[in-house]
């Protein structure tokens, strides 16, 4: 537990100086586009390209990020409405489930990725599996962010309900 | 098959899911169950969701909030408001809602605007006298102009989603943004008589004037971005780009509060913000595409018909269920829903896309202050440490009035429509 803990510490910051990176990028290129376009009157081909596939990888890697730190919304109506032991569980089948939806994003986000190195994208010809990769990458660190939340909640006892 | 699905999408969010797995969960089952689709296509439909050109717009208009925040210059906008507008009786409120429209002509967000205005605003009305809980339901109501007034995130979304023009959507959202400050103005200051505020001397022209010149460079940020879509210079997603590079010039070189040093944090919060949004979307688009292949919102239609076939019953329908919808699930999830339904259901039965748009968005926007749940309400409750339950109950009699300006747009649709064919004719 203690090794997951810190592989995902070193997982999350890397995570992070790459969303302000990716972020960066787009705050540059797009600003430098309208830059180009009126006053060095010359249009980059690569500027959308570049910007979009940016986005891609800020949002998976700023979305892992995310995850750890409670950004993702979630409708937690019913599990705090039902009787503490059955919120329990269903909050035990939701994280179970998200293992697993995690896992099969990571597989068939790196089979995708894979498959795309033979084609490249039309304005920049770059391989497409560069810009792809965001997907295996950023499931597979919400994958063990969320293996660290299921390790914790399954191996802590529920607290004991007050007798009244 | 849909009975499958749509029972996958309902049990994952009662299991509590982040509302993103919950999209592409119930895509990845109703997959399961068709073996004749291969899986791999989740990712390529996801990656596509996540990388359109317009969506640029949403993290850039975030970073653009953040930065004009820790530029400092939120603090000369809301004193500029009060000088203007503070000698009438209520006067702070009428100044937050002043605030909070400008405000809302720079940032898309609602929970950003409550937390800008309302860091500064609602410790200074009760400093003056206002009830604690008055001034924090004036502030959550009036920073749902934040989203309806554009820039807009929720109208870029929908844009995205719908197919509908976001310069168009952008336009569309300006009068109802303000019908509904006005409706709060006029609240606020009948509350204000109601309960014998006091009235504060009028500032003179000379200190407007230095407030005004102090708050020029914010005030002069609506311009750059509604007058560079609609003068055809640049799109909204460029728009938001130049305004990310103005906030942050006039921040390090004009109010010279913005460090280097603090860039890749602002950066990284607006980068969380957006992926947040981002994630949804992506996620959503293998959602969208089973909506669309099961022919859901025909199914919708056929089922609404049978109660009536009149667009206004329809509007009201639509309007009972998205106020339902948007109780428990935050404006973007709840857009990134419903639009692949509604959006193809408005074209069938006639209605104009930019207002049904506007009519969506502003609904689902009113989810974040519908009590006991919402984003601006828990972020209003941050900044002013009210309870929860004191902050429900005030925001009440302010919520009817969001309420009657939604039956006005939805049943006034020229109120909606008559910017864009003023300024996009050829748009629709």
């Amino acid at each position: 537990m203690n090794l997951l803990r810190a592989v995902n510490a070193s997982l999350l910051k890397l995570a992070g100086w790459g969303t302000i990176f990716f972020m960066g990028i787009i705050a540059v290129v797009i600003p430098y586009e309208v830059f180009g376009r009126y006053v060095i009157k010359s249009m980059s081909v690569w500027s959308g390209e570049v910007s979009t596939f940016s986005l891609a990888w800020a949002t998976m890697l700023g979305g892992a990020v995310g995850l750890r730190r409670g950004y993702q919304v979630a409708m937690t109506a019913v599990v705090d409405a039902v009787p503490p032991g059955l919120g329990r569980l269903l909050r035990g089948a939701g994280i179970l489930f998200m293992l697993c939806f995690l896992a099969a994003m990571t597989w068939y986000g790196a089979v995708q990725t894979l498959v795309n190195f033979d084609q490249t994208s039309p304005a920049m010809g770059i391989p497409m599996g560069y810009p792809y990769a965001c997907l295996p990458v950023g499931f597979f660190v919400m994958f063990m962010l969320t293996l660290e939340q299921a390790l914790l909640f399954f191996g802590t006892k529920p607290p004991k309900e007050t007798e009244a | 098959m849909i009975a499958v699905f749509l029972a996958a999408f309902v049990v994952l969010l009662s299991l509590g899911t982040p509302i993103a797995v919950g999209l592409g969960g119930s895509a990845m089952i109703y997959l399961l169950f068709n073996p004749d689709i291969e899986l791999t296509i989740l990712p390529q439909t996801i990656f596509g969701g996540m990388t359109s050109f317009p969506l640029l717009a949403i993290p850039l208009f975030m970073l653009a909030g953040n930065l004009m925040n820790e530029g400092g210059l939120t603090e000369d906008l809301v004193r500029f408001a009060r000088l203007v507008i503070g000698h009438i009786r209520g006067g702070l409120g009428h100044a937050t809602v002043i605030a909070c429209a400008i405000f809302a002509a720079i940032s898309g967000s609602a929970v950003a605007t409550a937390v800008a205005i309302g860091m500064i605003m609602i410790p200074a009305m009760k400093r003056e006298g206002f009830d604690e809980d008055l001034g924090a339901a004036i502030t959550a109501t009036a920073a749902c102009m934040g989203p309806i007034i554009p820039p807009s995130i929720p109208f870029i979304l929908y844009g995205v989603i719908a197919n509908v023009s976001i310069g168009a959507l952008f336009l569309g959202g300006v009068i109802p943004g303000l019908i509904l400050g006005f409706g709060l103005m006029v609240y606020t200051g009948h509350e204000a008589r109601r309960r014998r505020y006091r009235v504060h001397r009028k500032a003179s022209y000379r200190e407007m004037l230095a407030g005004g010149w102090k708050a020029l460079p914010a005030l002069f940020m609506p311009v750059i971005i509604m007058g560079g879509i609609l003068g055809g210079a640049f799109t909204p997603t460029e728009a938001a780009g130049v305004t990310c590079v103005y906030a942050a010039l006039i921040g390090v070189f004009v109010y010279r509060r913005l460090k280097l040093k603090s860039i890749p944090r602002v950066l990284l919060a607006s980068g969380l913000e957006s992926a947040m949004i981002m994630l949804l979307l992506g996620l959503s688009e293998p959602f969208a595409w089973i909506v669309a292949a099961d022919r859901i919102p025909q199914l919708m239609i056929d089922a609404i018909s049978g109660l009536s076939t009149s667009p206004w019953v329809i509007l009201l329908l639509v309007n009972i269920i998205l106020l339902v919808i948007g109780i428990p699930i935050e404006t973007a999830p709840a857009i990134v829903i419903t639009a692949p339904i509604l959006a193809p259901m408005a074209a069938q039965l006639g209605i104009d896309p930019i207002h049904m748009g506007i009519v969506v968005c502003f609904n689902l926007v009113l989810g974040l202050i519908t009590p006991p749940v919402g984003g601006v309400l828990f972020a209003v409750c941050g900044v002013s440490g009210l309870s929860l339950e004191k902050l429900s109950a005030a925001v009440w009699k302010p919520f009817w009035i969001a309420l009657a300006v939604l039956l006005l747009i939805t049943y006034i649709p020229r109120l909606s429509t008559f910017l864009p064919g003023l300024f996009m004719p050829g748009i629709r």
